[in-house]
């Protein structure tokens, strides 16, 4: 087959011609552009799991928005709602904001706010549970503006539990199958790409501060490295959680800014109070003696974060953190506390989910720490659903993993892990009367009156007392509180996160 | 009164003895030497040994598996051990590949990661073999039905994709090597069961076999004597190539978090742990990469060697065909 002989000229050719594609390629990009603004993701906003929301992530996009906001202080705010009002026990009168426009530029009302907890009551088949609504008949519109839920319990926080991105209200017309996502928010859906990104631009007729850049594109970029890559090249403007060892290196750039932020989330190792050895306070106490959480935060988190004394972010104004004294770093009196425990040389199953950021390495810290202490320990590493199941089946000594808050109402994080009927406890409490990190008794009684309080002194008193109660017997390890880290170009004013990072609000930004 | 043999007496019995086990040991030696000289001069060696390529393979294997057996001799330090104030050190004196992200050494972590390579490339090679060998003697041998069944089955394996349903099995077992092992197993043995039983298919056919066959040797007898050994040089040039495939498939498990629980030192693992390093502590990731780059090629030229010495009508075909 002569005719199709390579020679030099063709190779020649062919290879001026990919290069100058692949010029092509790299210079189209709309960082360039003066007005439009690249947010990098770590996570697909146009996942399936979104379809509930017309197909794109209600998180970080500004697209869409709930009735209840949380502000800086983690404290709610009206947003879409004006006020609201609790009028029994199980019922609350929630005003909607008048003059709010949607992207199509229908106007917002009641009936807009009963459509969007309808669909998402019925196309999540955990929010019913969630939002402790149940049915059409938990939400009446009452006239145009004012909308009555009707909560299957008496439920305090339920103006903070919807205070949630994916609590969020939506256009009937929008279709998921088109990608057509009709909010109220900020910014308008202009283009999705699906598996890549979503355009939006910013929406004239926005009830609040509008948006100060014209377009924002949110990609995904699920490589942390390859994030941080592509904002040193003037790729992106700005890239959510940067790989943690090259924070330094940003931070020393000119041309990048890092953005910190606390946020409502901590990383703690709860134990199996209900099966030896770690059914003994002595034990869990010297492990808790045995560990150096400032170490961990210096090298292996390279700084982001702090040390934590108790299971509850102090970004949450419940949380003991002040109250408490941590248990300090010393072996010693972690030797001889174990000396002390009925510890007999058992193996300690230290289980941990392997999408937990860093949960292989510190756990081989604490299980380096244990053993220096005189206690055997193993690490299970498990995948989300599994290790779910082996938390609920008490199947390990001693689980690490994180806990947050989503919403402006942090309560859940405190009751579904501590409490005797919490999701991480009620299957061995109602099954064999035990559980997992549950002391109850008196901490279950804290735990309820804390949630059912509706002044925020007494829920403070009420939680705080639980969690001191839980630190007296060391029920958790606690290892670091959260921080959010982003990085964007030096160029970009107004660049602000919130303690939910998802819940930032982009209007103040400015290129 | 017996006379009792006195100290000397003994000691010179003694000496005897062990002059006589010397001089046998000797001499065994001696014919060992000489069949090993024999062996070496032989032709398939001379023809394995006539490209160097297949020494470089054989080289790099013999190195891997003297690592992997001489592991606590040849680490300078404890692989589990960690200095999280000495972390992602560059290279060294005390540390001549440098600290991981938690201050472990990482020549020692790649010399016993060498033992775990090792270890489960031979319990799967030998564990896929043994089951694709009787499956494929057993379709080849016994025809008609059997073989129908039995080899639709291998289709069926087949027409998977064979890392993607070790993923998915892995994935359902649980982390850990062992089951790692398994799903490696459940793919691999497929391709041994077609190469045996296509040799098996022509060699039962050869007069050897009918002759054992009319002398009415039981079937057992003529798969033992006859069949298996004439089928074995494909398989083991299979197996060899296999180990390179396993050792990087383990890699692939592991590095996706269904390998090694930590803190046990293994290759993938390694790269998947420090692949967040890769800009500002290049030797955690790239060190077990060349280890699995040396490993399987080390394989894969051993494997190409044997094929040329117990396999060479392939390589005339290919000869043949002028590529």
């Amino acid at each position: 087959m002569a005719g199709n002989k390579l020679n030099r000229r063709t190779v020649l050719k062919s290879a001026a011609a990919v290069g100058a594609l692949s010029i092509a390629g790299c210079a189209e990009n709309t960082s360039g552009n003066s007005s439009g603004v690249r947010i990098a993701l770590n996570t697909d906003p146009t996942a399936e799991v979104w379809n509930t929301h017309g197909g794109i992530t209600p998180y970080w996009t500004n697209v869409m928005e709930p009735l209840v906001w949380v502000n800086q202080e983690m404290d709610t705010e009206p947003w879409l709602a004006t006020d609201w009002e609790q009028t029994s026990e199980t019922t609350w009168e929630f005003a909607i904001r008048e003059g709010v426009s949607f992207h199509n530029g229908d106007k917002l009302t009641a009936d807009h706010v009963v459509y969007s907890f309808e669909t998402l009551l019925s196309e999540l088949a955990y929010a019913p549970g969630w939002l402790r609504l149940e049915g059409p008949e938990s939400i009446v519109a009452l006239d145009e503006y004012t909308v009555e839920f009707t909560t299957t319990e008496p439920f305090s926080v339920f103006p903070g539990n919807i205070a949630h991105n994916m609590v969020c209200i939506q256009h009937p017309d929008r279709n998921p199958d088109e990608n057509r996502v009709i909010g109220t928010g900020p910014y308008q859906v202009d283009e999705v790409v699906v598996q890549q990104e979503v355009v939006t631009s910013s929406f004239d007729d926005y009830w609040n501060d509008a948006g100060q850049v014209d377009e924002l594109v949110f990609e995904v970029i699920e490589d942390p490295n390859t994030r941080s890559l592509s904002l040193e090249n003037d790729e992106i403007d700005i890239g959510m959680s940067p790989p943690r060892s090259q924070i330094d290196s940003l931070e020393s750039n000119d041309g990048v800014e890092v953005a910190r932020q606390e946020t409502a989330g901590s990383c703690y190792g709860g134990f199996n109070l209900y099966d030896a050895p770690t059914d003994d306070p002595v034990l869990r106490r010297a492990l808790n003696h045995a560990v150096d959480q400032q170490l961990i935060v210096d090298t292996i988190l390279e700084n982001v974060g702090s040390p934590a004394r108790v299971p509850i972010s102090p970004t949450i104004y419940w949380s003991a953190h002040d109250q408490v004294d941590p248990y300090e770093y010393d072996e010693d009196t972690a030797s001889s506390l174990v000396e002390e425990s009925a510890y007999g040389g058992e193996m300690i199953t230290i289980v941990v989910p392997n999408d937990l950021v860093n949960g292989r390495d510190i756990a081989q810290v604490l299980l380096d720490d244990f053993t220096s202490v005189g206690v055997e320990a193993e690490i299970q590493m498990a995948e989300r659903a599994q290790y779910s199941d082996l938390v609920r089946n008490g199947n390990g000594h001693l689980f690490l993993d994180t806990s947050g808050s989503n919403s402006g109402a942090a309560d859940y994080v405190i009751y579904d892990s501590f409490h005797s009927d919490g999701d991480v406890n009620q299957r061995r409490y109602r099954n064999e009367e035990t559980g997992v990190q549950n002391l109850g008794g008196e901490v279950d009684t804290l735990i309820e009156d804390g949630l059912q309080a509706t002044e925020s002194a007494v829920k403070e008193e009420k939680y705080v007392q639980a969690q001191e109660r839980m630190k007296a017997q060391a029920v958790t390890l606690p290892v670091y509180y959260d921080e959010f880290v982003a990085a964007y170009q030096s160029g970009l004013e107004g660049v602000s996160f919130s303690p939910i990072p998802e819940f930032t609000s982009w209007t103040s930004l400015e290129k | 009164m017996t006379d009792e043999p006195t100290v000397s007496d003994r000691l010179k019995s003694i000496g005897d003895r062990l002059r006589s086990v010397g001089v046998q040991a000797r001499s065994k030696l001696g014919e060992a030497r000489s069949r090993l000289v024999a062996a070496y001069h032989s032709r398939p060696v001379r023809q394995f040994r006539s490209n160097t390529l297949n020494v470089i393979g054989l080289v790099i294997v013999l190195t891997l598996i003297l690592t992997a057996i001489f592991a606590p001799m040849l680490a300078p330090h404890d692989p589990e051990e960690q200095h999280l104030r000495d972390r992602l050190e560059g290279p060294s004196a005390e540390h001549p590949l440098g600290t991981d992200q938690l201050g472990q050494d990482v020549l020692s972590r790649l010399i016993f990661g060498a033992r775990v390579s090792l270890k489960i490339g031979v319990a799967v090679v030998g564990i896929s073999l043994a089951i694709g060998t009787a499956v494929g003697v057993t379709a080849g041998y016994a025809g008609g039905y059997v073989d129908e069944g039995l080899m639709r089955l291998v289709d069926v394996l087949l027409a998977f994709p064979g890392l993607l349903l070790a993923l998915v099995i892995a994935g359902i077992l649980g982390p850990s090597l062992t089951n790692i092992m398994i799903a490696l197993a459940i793919v691999g043995w497929t391709s041994y069961a077609r190469v045996v039983r296509g040799s098996v298919l022509s060699v039962k056919e050869e007069e050897y076999v009918k002759a054992s066959q009319l002398m009415g040797t039981g079937r057992l007898r003529i798969v033992g004597r006859h069949v298996l050994p004439n089928v074995m040089g494909p398989v083991v040039v299979l197996a060899t190539l296999d180990m390179a495939t396993v050792i990087l498939s383990t890699a692939g498990l592991s590095f996706l978090g269904l390998g090694a629980q930590p803190p046990t030192p293994e290759w993938g693992t390694m790269i998947s742990e420090g692949r967040y390093y890769l800009r500002s502590a290049w030797w955690v990731v790239n060190f077990p990469g060349l280890a699995i780059m040396f490993a399987v090629l080390g394989f894969n030229l051993l494997g190409d060697g044997l094929r040329d010495v117990l396999d060479p009508r392939e390589e005339e075909s290919v000869q043949n065909k002028g590529l």
